[in-house]
């Protein structure tokens, strides 16, 4: 399966809608997709919700991509309505603590808004 | 070209020739038979060069009765310039021990001293006199010790480094604060650095963590100037490094595992199964060595990725396990080096950058088509370990030609000691190879020439070889030592004054910490008794209970000529203890079930 990237802006928040399997095939597209989305936006809200497989490839494109937001001007990765396993992996290989985390899309644009 | 007529002050290094005690002068032969004359001053100062932590023994009016024929000697002096050349006056006399042929550093406990003043050094920089904590531990170490207080990055491979060095240290001294800073640094790694990769069944480890008050952010890509953004081969090897020295003491199956699977990230990522050898980079993302994301370093090979298993972790590895998987890999990478690295048609340097086809990489950002004299003289001495384990004719050829060759244009046969980095070749006009940089010594150089030329000797008995190991001795032990400061200085001047500018002013940056000075004092002690002065060397382990493999714990000091060491006597809890076997090196832990030390002396069998 592939993925797909949408992208949607809302106010300040910018909105990632990605949907399919992000893998060893699919991270460096969503690798460079995060990183063209980050040098214009500096608050971004990933929804997670449509992923059904993240792969370690997926979680080390997470990791560079938070990487990259410390770097230089101050920007925000915040991650929406994460599926369960895909929280199970982040938490176990402790990467869930460098983005905040909301339950919800909605909930995502309260808190970033 | 110039005429240089103006006085100035420099370091020669020799054997005295002969002593006029009518005229207050004496000459000196360098080890390249220049012979220079030198008149004592009325502030001429002598000192025998004293280890760390010792007090140091000036000689007095005896440094003229200490000027026998043949005794080694460290002479700084001004050079005045007079119608006949220049005369020369000397400032200050090093010597290596109080009687002709003695060097002080081939004393039974000198590098265990060494070693111990290295890492008490350390221990108290890093975490003062309390508790080892190693949220507490900072990558950037002052000349004396002190460190950063704020916001700061924690390298993985500067705190593994540091953990080699602990874990060396309770070896050779059975230091319990030695071994807590082992295994907790270790401890700290696992659970600060390390990336379990499920989906591929690797191991891979992080470039470091920021910590930003109480906030921690792993970086996974390196944040190095020539490895930026990718995962390093050197990086992934030297992660290794404290954890399987201290595997070594503690046999801890955690820490066995994590190397297992660190391996196979380097049998599946790094190694090139079409054309041999393993890459310098990957991509952090695809795990590719060929991504077009890499630039300078896209499918590229060199002497740390391919060179760097063996001295870093590897023969640690084959030594604490025996299993034949590592011995493969360790056969593998020499191999390798020993088909690809010789370019003796074009330099008296080893080629050290490949490109994927093994064609020459001659453009590589800083490197160009410089040689590393380090590098060449480690290739020598580990390939000289593994002649032990594997003699073959090959490994011999080329650690002597190395030899051969590197006293010539690596090592200051003026001053003592080995340079850094120099031009592979000749320009057009030049009679000497010119300098990349400078002609600083550095630390870890000097390491590479002791211990080259000292297990050369060890296994092969070329006198020379002693030699030329003593000369480089000489000048670590006279200049290097810190005893103001503590632990051993980063550079020094060509003449042998230390270097206190910019980073090399420092003591705990990613390529000091502790490692290298450690490393020298571990092989040193070992191949120093063991090989050359025939005397037993103690050694100190403290596995974990019923962990070991039937029990059984490996206690070989390094790898060795077969037959050339065997254990005399084994304690545990400093009680006797029988069950060891001493030609096979190993001690039967069967039916205890406690945690016990394991004091262990082997000793010199008496052939080879």
């Amino acid at each position: 399966m592939d993925m797909e990237i949408t992208v949607k802006q809302a106010d300040k928040v910018t909105l990632v809608i990605t949907c399919g399997f992000i893998d060893g095939k699919t991270a460096p597209a969503f690798q460079t997709k995060m990183l063209e989305v980050l040098c214009e936006a500096d608050i971004v809200l990933l929804d997670l919700s449509q992923v059904s497989f993240m792969s370690s490839a997926g979680l080390r494109a997470m990791l560079v991509t938070h990487q990259q937001t410390q770097q230089g001007q101050s920007k925000t990765v915040a991650l929406a309505a994460l599926p369960d396993g895909i929280r199970d992996n982040m938490e176990a290989t402790g990467f869930l603590p460098f983005f905040q985390v909301f339950d919800t899309v909605e909930a995502g644009f309260q808190g970033l808004g | 070209m110039n005429k240089i007529n103006f006085e100035f002050s420099d370091t020669i290094s020799g054997y005295v020739s002969s002593f006029d005690r009518g005229s207050d002068i004496f000459t000196l032969k360098t080890s390249d038979d220049r012979e220079y004359a030198v008149k004592f001053s009325s502030s001429t100062d002598a000192w025998i060069a004293n280890n760390l932590n010792e007090p140091r023994q000036k000689c007095g009016e005896q440094m003229r009765d200490m000027l026998e024929a043949g005794r080694h000697i460290f002479v700084y002096g001004i050079f005045y310039p007079e119608t006949n050349g220049y005369a020369i006056e000397a400032q200050y006399l090093v010597f290596s021990g109080a009687r002709l042929d003695e060097y002080l550093f081939e004393k039974q406990d000198w590098w265990v001293k060494q070693i111990h003043a290295i890492a008490d050094f350390y221990l108290k920089a890093q975490f003062g006199d309390g508790p080892v904590d190693y949220k507490n531990y900072r990558t950037i170490i002052t000349l004396d010790g002190k460190k950063q207080q704020d916001n700061y990055k924690q390298e993985t491979d500067t705190i593994s480094r540091l953990v080699y060095g602990f874990a060396s240290a309770y070896m050779l001294t059975g230091d319990e604060r030695f071994l807590e800073g082992a295994e907790k640094g270790t401890e700290y790694l696992r659970e600060h650095m390390r990336f379990v990769d499920m989906d591929e069944g690797v191991t891979y480890w992080y470039h470091g963590i920021d910590v930003q008050g109480k906030r921690e952010t792993k970086i996974l890509a390196s944040g190095f100037y020539d490895d930026f953004d990718t995962i390093p081969a050197y990086e992934q090897i030297y992660a290794l490094a404290g954890p399987v020295q201290t595997y070594r003491v503690t046999g801890d199956p955690r820490i066995l595992e994590d190397a297992r699977q660190t391996v196979e990230l380097f049998d599946r990522f790094f190694l090139d199964k079409e054309k041999g050898g393993y890459f310098s980079h990957l991509d952090p993302i695809t795990l590719d060595p060929r991504s077009a994301s890499l630039g300078a370093n896209r499918a590229k090979k060199n002497w740390n990725s391919v060179g760097d298993h063996a001295p870093a972790y590897l023969i640690n590895l084959y030594l604490a396990t025996g299993d034949h998987r590592y011995g493969r890999m360790l056969e593998y990478t020499f191999d390798t080096i020993v088909k690809y690295f010789p370019d003796y048609d074009n330099s008296p340097f080893v080629q050290e950058k490949f490109h994927e086809d093994w064609s020459h990489d001659t453009t590589y950002m800083w490197q160009q088509n410089r040689g590393v004299v380090g590098h060449n003289l480690k290739i020598a001495w580990n390939l000289m370990r593994m002649f032990g384990e594997l003699p073959k004719k090959e490994y011999e050829e080329f650690a002597r030609k190395i030899a051969e060759v590197m006293p010539k244009v690596g090592c200051d046969l003026q001053r003592g000691g080995w340079y850094d980095v120099m031009e592979r070749k000749l320009r057009e006009g030049e009679t000497c190879h010119r300098m990349g940089f400078h002609d600083r010594k550095a630390w870890w150089q000097q390491e590479q020439g002791i211990l080259a030329y000292l297990i050369l000797h060890g296994v092969l008995g070329d006198e020379e070889y002693l030699r030329i190991a003593r000369e480089s001795s000489a000048f670590y032990n006279a200049f290097f030592p810190d005893h103001e400061g503590g632990a051993v200085y980063f550079n020094v001047l060509a003449n042998g004054i230390p270097y206190l500018m910019g980073n090399e002013r420092l003591k705990g940056s990613h390529s000091m910490s502790g490692y290298h000075s450690c490393e020298l004092a571990y092989l040193a002690q070992v191949c120093t008794n063991l090989l050359i002065t025939k005397k037993p060397l103690t050694l100190h382990f403290k596995p974990l209970p019923g962990v070991l493999p039937n029990n059984l714990l490996r206690v070989a000091p390094d790898i060795l000529p077969a037959g050339t060491v065997r254990i005399s006597q084994v304690w545990v809890d400093d009680k006797q203890y029988k069950h060891f076997n001493a030609d096979r090196l190993t001690v039967s832990l069967n039916n205890i079930s406690e945690r016990v030390t394991v004091k262990v002396q082997i000793e010199p069998t008496g052939g080879k």
